[in-house]
């Protein structure tokens, strides 16, 4: 074929389409990915020319799963293809950036001061120049300077803070490691050897769905989009699926083609209810009643009118449902502990184990796998045999009383809704405990039929129909959901037989649309409450899938300890974000208290920072700083008053509590010893789009302007803690932010550090949705003068060594307060809910209040710490 | 993780070998680079080291007295690096540091191995908890499943002093994921912009906008006594009325106006947002309800938010 004729006819013309082929023309190809918390995980190929990342392509060549399932490829989304251009745009942090006020006193003092620490001191130390540059924050005026002054600067200042107040007054927040783990690691790791506070994410975003821990006593563990392919019958609620797990959406379509019914629940007509079956507009925040009424319905229908073997059996295997509760005071009450019957009564951790009603026997019999032989010395009993562990032998635990009770007692049953308390039947054994005394039981079972108003001839105020607006029918339900009665039947029937018919293939995927409302526990609880009526967790194809961010570190067991310096034998001080926050940036200063935004509270009517000082001196929850003196000088008051070893040293500590000699930091968080110093934030908008109460962290973290008007409310509503009548402006020394981003947080912290971005840095990538691990590489180096988050920490760490060796020679001992911890031997710490600052029980450290821990820190090492992995794990997944 | 105790020392030795680094004369496995914490990442957890899965299970037998070494017999000599990683995604092995079986071919379905090969879940009881028996569930009502009505705007002491400045309605304020972002991020990138509206829209109903006297594109101001957000709106049918959204997330960084109520500029997203715990997510002590990073804890809500909105002329910048 001849040329086109434009070719001919005036051949320099279309020279410029040369230009536009070269847009796509590379020299070199890298697998990378996008760590931004977007649960997506996408394995992309980046194109360089000429050392400048042109585009990228979506890769294709992961291993198929199995011939049967959908292949996984290509997964991408709008967003990472778009990532080549954010790399070089206008927002990129290029050079380090400081705060103008600051480095003039900086500088000004580092003339005087030769010494960098000392220099510091004479700035932070001096209330007015302090607030120069508070006052400054987020409100321009950055120039560049070099690493050198910035490294300088910032190793100085933690220097200080360790000597004058406590290593525990350093923070740092990062969010969601497995989006980019090492970058993660490199400033958890820097912090916990320092003996700093690294914060948590995942509850403070709110994607912790905290019905996982109460229920399965795992934080999340949830299916691969893979898995979505086998369910049968597929309920959205609040996850906006198109829009936000873009590259699993095809597995709903495929899902359906092989016959999935799929229901989305949303109040807005959005993306994904655009795609659905079967839409339920349902009114926001209101999915928990919905729910209830469809257990309702389930019970009256699947559990007495008829029964569902497969049901009943997973009921009796897998959930707590046979288990004996004592009834007590007329309402339901505790587990009824192998140790109250004689039979039992010798077992090790006899208050840990719990009982079901064979039906066999003829009566309690104790099965393996309850908590007390997770963590005896004779192993090998905890699993979910129906055997009775004492004796092997097999035993038949009984759903409900209901056909052998001895009496049918009234109990009381809370309705939250409509603010009341109902009576209702519920058939009970009457069992003589070890000591002689009557005890009345009745099984969990029996006890939900009667919570969710099924009535069994037993007698009280159950609903007579499901059109008695009574906890918790049909009818009952559509004054919150707007839904129609007769939708939520047919639903509830729909879901309960396709549970029967594929023997629990039902699936429900939830996100932060139901996460995100104060009662969200319940809301989830009520909806995992249907899926195992239906025998659907543990199944492919069934049970919860909840995503709100980016959470499965696959590879946790070995990533651990290199991030909380486990290798080093160092217990880390891990805080929960929330209540820190809530806290420290005093927004419970703006509360009058529980009750006012809670009905339901009954007797439980003082404040929220009540509860929380209380959880933290009974070893519930972490809160740093500790005390009101730096944990360093706590441990040479104890040396300098006779204590020598670490029990010792302990035991001293715990006295001075008990004598309110010493204080937990907590119980006055406004006094200046208690105030945070210095924070960190890399790899997230921890004063942006992270800070709830983002106007009361400007005010009270940075004590710059702020738009809050609220007036302060919780003057004489506090019991625990101490209140100030001024509320403190400006608690932070130093905020240093690490970011590729100009983003909000970079605007108001004192100093910005440019950090490579995704396309620059070796790291590892995972996430729930799909089962692969990803890697991370540089397909450019480091961009203008960034430098990826484990270099920068560790040039931090080396500079700070290097001043330490001067200031912090010796090697010191520092006390850490742990609170009790999951899946150690601590969970069988408290058999019942007593205060030692009350008097009710003894204060012992790691039974009654949190734990206790003497380590030895070497600051001058730091660095070379960090960079070598130390021996003291035993093999990965070791416990510290 | 999990409870379990993998022995790895021999691995550990491997890595002194091959990245060792001295210490006051010792050697460890080096973490200097990036590349090396991969490789130790990788060569140390059972997802990506048969022989360390294997282990785990051998642990997790003694623990449960069931057979499962079975579940990484075929892959024991699986060692996926980061060089491996690199030349095509892997997927990881099955593991008790996890709940799923994923051998040949499975999909993850998380608890299947609890199900399947009886191990106990990490509760009281060992199985899923209908009932929370701990004396805080107890005390406030948690202990069954149940339901407990929204927070009522009047109780939240949020707009007290806003509501004598109000003019508007009162709206449910939510801040659900966006299409053009991820969080903030991409937002403002130039792509992200083009193939939206631009900005950080506010979405109303389209009678409530009417009722507001709200025009699509029009200024809209979103106050309460926390702080106040101004952006340019939306009007869809789409959105549910009494409810205003504002995807996640804003910042402070461009398009933000001054508040005409305020003078000053306009904050971001959590600027109408306060954090409220709920007390009864800080029990514990007591089984499942110990802590852990992230696993446990009061969490930062953000829904029951309330928030006046209100029409105003072309903000100063
Ligand atoms: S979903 Fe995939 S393509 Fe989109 S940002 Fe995340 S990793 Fe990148």
């Amino acid at each position: 074929m001849s040329d086109w004729i434009k070719e001919i006819e005036a051949p320099t013309e279309r020279k410029w389409e040369e230009f536009y082929r070269n847009r796509f023309a590379h020299d070199k190809r890298v697998r990378t990915t996008h760590g931004v918390n977007c649960t997506g995980s996408c394995s992309w190929e980046v194109f360089v020319k000429d050392g400048i990342v042109t585009w990228e392509l979506q890769a294709t060549d992961y291993p198929a799963i199995d011939p049967n399932l959908p292949d996984i490829t290509p997964r991408g989304c709008q967003r990472g293809v778009s990532y080549s251009w954010y790399l070089y745009s206008p927002i990129r942090v290029k050079y380090p950036y400081v705060r103008g006020a600051l480095i003039d006193l900086w500088r000004e003092a580092r003339e005087k001061h030769p010494d960098p620490v000392e220099a510091w001191k004479s700035l932070v130390n001096e209330p007015e120049k302090r607030r120069r540059w508070q006052r400054s924050r987020g409100k321009g005026g950055y120039r560049r300077f070099s690493w050198d002054e910035a490294l300088e600067l910032i190793a100085a200042s933690l220097v200080h803070t360790i000597q004058e107040h406590g290593p525990d007054r350093v923070i740092g927040f990062s969010p969601i490691p497995a989006m980019s783990q090492i970058s993660y690691a490199a400033g958890s790791r820097f912090l916990s050897l320092l003996g700093g506070v690294p914060m948590s994410f995942y509850d403070w975003y709110c994607d912790l769905p905290n019905a996982s821990p109460e229920i399965w006593g795992e934080q999340t563990d949830v299916h691969e989009a893979a898995d979505w392919y086998n369910a049968r019958f597929i309920a959205v609620v609040g996850s906006n699926l198109n829009m936000t797990r873009t590259p699993d959406t095809h597995y709903i379509a495929e899902g359906r083609y092989a016959g999935a019914k799929f229901t989305v629940f949303a109040p807005d007509f959005n993306q994904v209810a655009k795609y659905a079956d079967w839409w339920l507009p349902i009114n926001p925040g209101q999915d928990g009643a919905f729910w209830m009424a469809v257990n309702h319905v389930i019970l009256k229908e699947f559990y007495l009118l008829k029964q569902v073997p497969y049901f009943t059996d997973y009921l009796g295997r897998y959930t707590d449902s046979p288990i004996l509760v004592e009834v007590k005071d007329g309402r339901p009450g505790r587990y009824l502990r192998a140790g109250q019957l004689a039979d039992y009564a010798d077992q090790e951790n006899a208050d840990w184990k719990l009982l079901v009603w064979d039906e066999k026997s003829g009566a309690p019999r104790m099965p393996g796998g309850t908590i007390g032989f997770r963590w005896q010395t004779e192993k090998g009993k905890w699993n979910l045999e129906l055997k009775d562990a004492r004796t092997g032998e097999e035993i038949a635990p009984l759903l409900s009383f209901r056909d052998n009770s001895d009496e049918v007692v009234q109990l009381e049953f809370d309705d939250f809704g409509a603010d009341q308390k109902t009576r209702r039947g519920v058939p009970v054994k009457n069992i003589t405990a070890q000591d002689g005394r009557q005890i009345t039981v009745t099984t969990v079972f029996d006890l939900l039929m009667a919570q969710f108003g099924v009535d069994r001839g037993l007698g009280g105020e159950y609903p007579q129909s499901y059109d008695e607006v009574g906890s918790y029918t049909p009818a009952w339900q559509e004054q919150y959901t707007g839904i129609h009665r007769e939708t939520l039947i047919r639903y509830a029937r729909e879901w309960a037989e396709n549970g029967e018919k594929t023997r629990g293939k039902n699936l429900i995927i939830i996100g932060a649309g139901a996460n995100h409302w104060y009662h969200n526990n319940l809301l989830y609880r009520a909806g995992i409450v249907a899926l195992m009526l239906t025998g659907a967790v543990g199944v492919n194809g069934g049970g919860l899938a909840h995503y709100v961010g980016q959470e499965k570190l696959a590879n946790q067991a070995s990533w651990g300890p290199i991030a909380f310096a486990g290798d080093w034998g160092l217990p880390s001080r891990q805080q929960n974000s929330p209540s820190f926050h809530y806290v420290h940036s005093d927004q419970w200063r703006y509360e009058r208290g529980y009750k006012d935004y809670d009905k339901t509270v009954g007797q439980n009517n003082d404040h929220t920072i009540d509860h929380q000082a209380r959880a933290v001196r009974k070893g519930w929850l972490p809160f740093f700083p500790q005390f009101n003196k730096s944990s360093l000088e706590v441990v040479k008051e104890a040396q300098k008053a006779g204590a020598q070893s670490d029990q010792e040293i302990i035991q001293y500590v715990v006295k001075q509590l008990k004598e309110g000699k010493l204080e937990f930091a907590i119980d006055d968080p406004d006094a200046p010893s208690n105030w945070p110093r210095n924070w960190f934030i890399w790899r997230g908008n921890a004063i942006g789009t992270s800070s709830k109460g983002h106007e009361y962290f400007l005010k009270h973290y940075l004590g710059t302007h702020t738009n809050a008007v609220a007036p302060e409310q919780a003057n004489g509503h506090v019991s625990e803690v101490r209140y100030r009548k001024e509320a403190p402006q400006g608690k932070l020394d130093l905020v240093v932010d690490i970011n590729f981003r100009m983003d909000t947080s970079a605007l108001y912290s004192d100093i910005v550090l440019p950090t490579a971005s995704w396309y620059e840095k070796p790291d590892i990538n995972t996430t729930d949705l799909h089962t692969y691990i990803n890697p991370m590489q540089a397909a450019v180096a480091p961009l203008w003068e960034s430098k990826s988050d484990w270099e920068i920490f560790k040039a931090i760490a080396e500079k700070f060594s290097l001043l330490a060796s001067v200031h912090l020679s010796d090697p010191v001992k520092d006390l850490v307060m742990i609170p009790l911890q999951h899946d150690t031997v601590d969970e069988l710490a408290q058999p019942d809910d007593r205060d030692w600052r009350r008097g009710e029980v003894e204060a012992i450290p790691g039974k009654t209040m949190p734990k206790f821990r003497v380590v030895e820190r070497q600051y001058p090492l730091v660095y070379q710490k960090m960079i070598s992995l130390g021996s003291r794990r035993t093999g990965s997944g070791c416990t510290v | 993780m999990h409870g379990l105790t993998i022995p790895a020392a021999d691995f550990y030795d491997d890595l002194r070998q091959r990245q060792g680094r001295k210490l006051n004369g010792t050697t460890y496995p080096s973490l200097e680079n990036a590349l090396e914490v991969a490789e130790v990442i990788l060569y140390l957890d059972p997802v990506s080291n048969g022989e360390l899965a294997y282990r785990a299970f051998k642990d997790e037998e003694k623990k449960t007295g069931q057979k499962l070494t079975d579940l990484a017999e075929s892959v024991r000599d699986t060692r996926i690096s980061f060089a491996d990683i690199v030349a095509q995604p892997r997927r990881q092995l099955t593991s008790p540091t996890w709940s799923a079986i994923i051998n040949q071919g499975r999909a993850y379905s998380p608890f299947t191995l609890n199900v399947e090969r009886l191990i106990p879940w990490r509760t009281l009881s060992g199985r899923q908890h209908f009932y929370l028996d701990h004396p805080n569930y107890l005390n406030w009502g948690e202990h069954l499943p149940t339901y407990k009505p929204r927070p009522d705007h009047s109780m939240l002491l949020e707009t007290e002093v806003t509501r004598a400045e109000a003019q508007g309605m009162l709206m449910n304020y939510i801040t659900p994921h966006g299409k053009w972002s991820i969080h903030s991020t991409y937002s403002d990138n130039h792509r992200m912009l083009t193939l939206s509206r631009g900005s950080y829209p506010i979405w109303l109903n389209d009678k409530d906008a009417k009722k507001m006297g709200i025009q699509d594109n029009d200024w809209v101001e979103l106050f309460n006594d926390n702080g106040v957000f101004v952006q340019r709106c939306i009007v869809s049918a789409r959105i549910p009325s009494g409810t205003v959204f504002v995807y996640h997330a804003t910042e402070r960084t461009v398009s933000i106006p001054k508040s005409p109520l305020r003078g000053t500029r306009a904050g971001m997203n959590n600027s109408i947002t306060r954090a409220r715990l709920k007390p009864v997510l800080m029990s514990g002590g007591y089984a499942q309800f110990t802590y852990a990073f992230n696993y446990w804890g009061p969490v930062g809500v953000n829904r029951d938010t309330f928030v006046y909105v209100r029409r105003i002329e072309e903000p100063n910048w």
